[in-house]
């Protein structure tokens, strides 16, 4: 039984990395803290509870038209909303919270707040012995990780990868270097909600749906963040893993009502231990 | 050209309006016989008092906390636990409810205010919703869904308990205003403005930080306990994410950091709430509309719009960032 909690745990822990790295790439390269990410999530997981079960449109098609319309929608907003207030951090802040308060209520009034599940990209499970691993759990690692590994090349190799990273490093430099700064932010932004709207896409069809889901994963994003340290790409997969293994870990042996206080002793810890994080530089 | 008078904040026509409203406010009671009118009031002031207590943090120290709700909620489930057991004077209770506030604040504070950056909102925000979870999920201790009902109430009529909100509001008010004009508040205040040049001055940033999300944190438990008292129950929505939202609500809505702008907010947004039935389901729609329209195109809220028409100068902090 433990091996198959650790098991879980990891598969799981491969899509809050995914998570994480959405809200790592906004936090390091855009500076914002984007208290809207877990609602992307929440909006993803509807998005494609609508393709799937009332257009019935196939899952992977669906994932692909979800992605694009919640990468475009990231990229509305961060123009309309985040753009105009980007100065202080305060106010980035507030406008998020408001966004991510208003968003849930868009989803409570279009989608209703009954709880819903999606049904899965692939049924069944396979058995190993006493272990059982179900199709949809590692079909969802699969993907994660395969978009998580696409997107640490692109950043290290493309020419807007590094115009990116180098936005992220130094964002004065970057815009003296001729870099649009803007643009790039514009990109980042909508790549960051896409991520987590992936996440929800990945995740909808194992757990329940309802328009309140989303606030769980964005603590923990903020924790993996913090514990694996702001703008370590390394870090934030370490510590999706760490957090997909202590999910379930206390959900098996706790309650799954207690989720919420995983992300939050973590982050005091680490805030007390090391504040920049296990990964990432000394920044204080 | 301002006059001396009003370069110290004494300006008689608003000294003359402030009393007339109060007198306005002392009568009403005595002119009206609607009942309702008055349990309006008395929850706007409620939600008045616990928005300047998020102010004071937000808008005159520039620490953001998004899970405030938590010294609220905190505070009234210490008087539904404490009197379900013993029978206390309710204003031990009401200084209590404030304690144990404080020491929830450090709790969060301590590991957090030390660092700089966006770590207090966030671990407020998370922290917030441990409480509600645990609020939620331990049945036999808080009731859950229900929470703790029928706790006695330590003023039984309407017009006394009207009479103490207005009480806790301005006592709140006043106390603030002493304390920005004091060199403790003062160094408070510079936080916000430059937290490095501060430190830098000799101030210990970290000290003033704590100890300043204390006060707040008091001020918004002794305001929670009295709201269990007049409600006579304590339910988890206390805890909540949306309550600390209507709190950021009224104070942007209002002005940040204007100390008075929560009053006005808190008034508008309660009578919306209270005799707009029908936009109920809509009512966090509409604050988070408000609170994006006026951080996008007038930060500094209702007052700020007022204050830019009237060319009305205040003694020092009118402008928020």
């Amino acid at each position: 039984m433990v091996l198959q909690i650790l098991i879980s745990g990891l598969l799981l822990g491969g899509i809050y990395a995914l998570m994480g790295l959405g809200l790592s790439l906004t936090l390091g390269v855009m500076r914002i803290v984007n208290l809207a990410h877990g609602v992307f999530y929440a909006l993803g997981s509807f998005v494609i509870y609508s393709f799937v079960v009332q257009a019935k449109i196939n899952s992977f098609l669906a994932l692909f038209f979800t992605f694009i319309i919640i990468f475009f929608l990231g990229i509305v907003i961060e123009r309309i909303l985040l753009k105009p207030v980007r100065e202080s951090e305060m106010n980035v802040m507030i406008v998020t919270f408001a966004l991510a308060i208003f968003a849930e209520q868009c989803i409570r009034l279009g989608w209703g707040v009954m709880y819903r599940s999606t049904p899965p990209f692939f049924r069944g499970e396979l058995k190993i012995g006493q272990l059982f691993l179900d199709y949809q759990r590692m079909l969802a690692f699969g993907i994660g990780m395969a978009i998580i590994v696409g997107l640490v090349i692109a950043l290290k190799k493309t020419k807007l990868g590094k115009a990116t990273r180098m936005v992220q490093q130094n964002y004065e430099m970057a815009m003296l270097l001729g870099i649009n700064v803007n643009f790039v932010s514009m990109l980042v932004y909508g790549l960051g909600v896409g991520l987590a709207a992936l996440a929800g896409c990945l995740l909808a069809p194992l757990y329940l749906i309802f328009p309140a889901m989303g606030w769980t994963p964005l603590l923990m994003s903020f924790a993996i963040v913090i514990l694996g340290g702001m703008g370590s790409i390394m870090g934030t997969v370490i510590g999706g893993f760490l957090f997909g293994l202590t999910t379930l870990l206390t959900s098996y042996y706790i309650s799954s009502g207690m989720v919420n206080v995983v992300p939050f002793l973590a982050m005091i810890i680490t805030l007390i231990i090391r504040p920049g994080g296990f990964f990432g530089k000394e920044i204080f | 050209m301002m006059s001396k008078a009003e370069v110290k904040g004494r300006n008689p026509i608003r000294a003359v309006s402030v009393f007339l409203l109060l007198c306005f406010a002392a009568a009403l009671p005595f002119l009206t016989q609607k009942q309702y009118l008055l349990h309006v009031i008395i929850l706007a002031n409620i939600l008045a008092t616990f928005a300047l207590s998020w102010d004071f943090l937000a808008g005159f120290m520039g620490q953001l906390n998004l899970g405030h709700s938590m010294f609220f909620g905190i505070g009234a489930y210490a008087i539904g636990f404490i009197t379900m057991a013993y029978q206390i004077p309710p204003i031990l209770g009401l200084i209590l409810g404030g304690l144990i506030a404080v020491f929830l604040s450090f709790i969060v504070g301590i590991p957090c205010l030390r660092l700089r950056g966006p770590y207090y909102a966030i671990a407020t925000l998370a922290f917030s919703q441990v409480l509600f979870t645990l609020a939620m999920g331990l049945p036999k201790l808080t009731g859950s869904e229900e929470g703790i009902t029928k706790i006695p109430k330590f003023i039984v009529s309407i017009k006394g308990n009207y009479y103490f909100s207005f009480f806790l509001l301005v006592a709140a008010v006043v106390a603030l205003k002493f304390l920005f004009r004091s060199k403790f508040g003062k160094r408070l205040i510079s936080l916000r403005e430059d937290e490095r040049l501060s430190e830098a001055a000799g101030i210990d940033t970290s000290a003033y930080k704590i100890i300043g999300a204390a006060m707040s944190a008091f001020l918004a438990g002794v305001v929670g306990a009295y709201n269990c008292y007049y409600h006579g129950n304590v339910t988890p929505d206390m805890l909540s994410i949306s309550l600390t939202f209507s709190v950021v609500a009224v104070v942007v809505f209002g002005g940040i950091g204007t100390l008075y702008g929560a009053i006005p907010g808190a008034y508008v947004l309660t009578f919306l709430n209270e005799y707009l039935y029908f936009l109920m389901n809509y009512r966090l729609l509409i604050y988070a509309l408000v609170i994006m329209l006026m951080l996008l195109y007038s930060s500094g809220g209702l007052l700020g719009l007022v204050r830019e028409r009237l060319k009305v100068f205040e003694n020092g902090n009118t402008q928020s960032k």
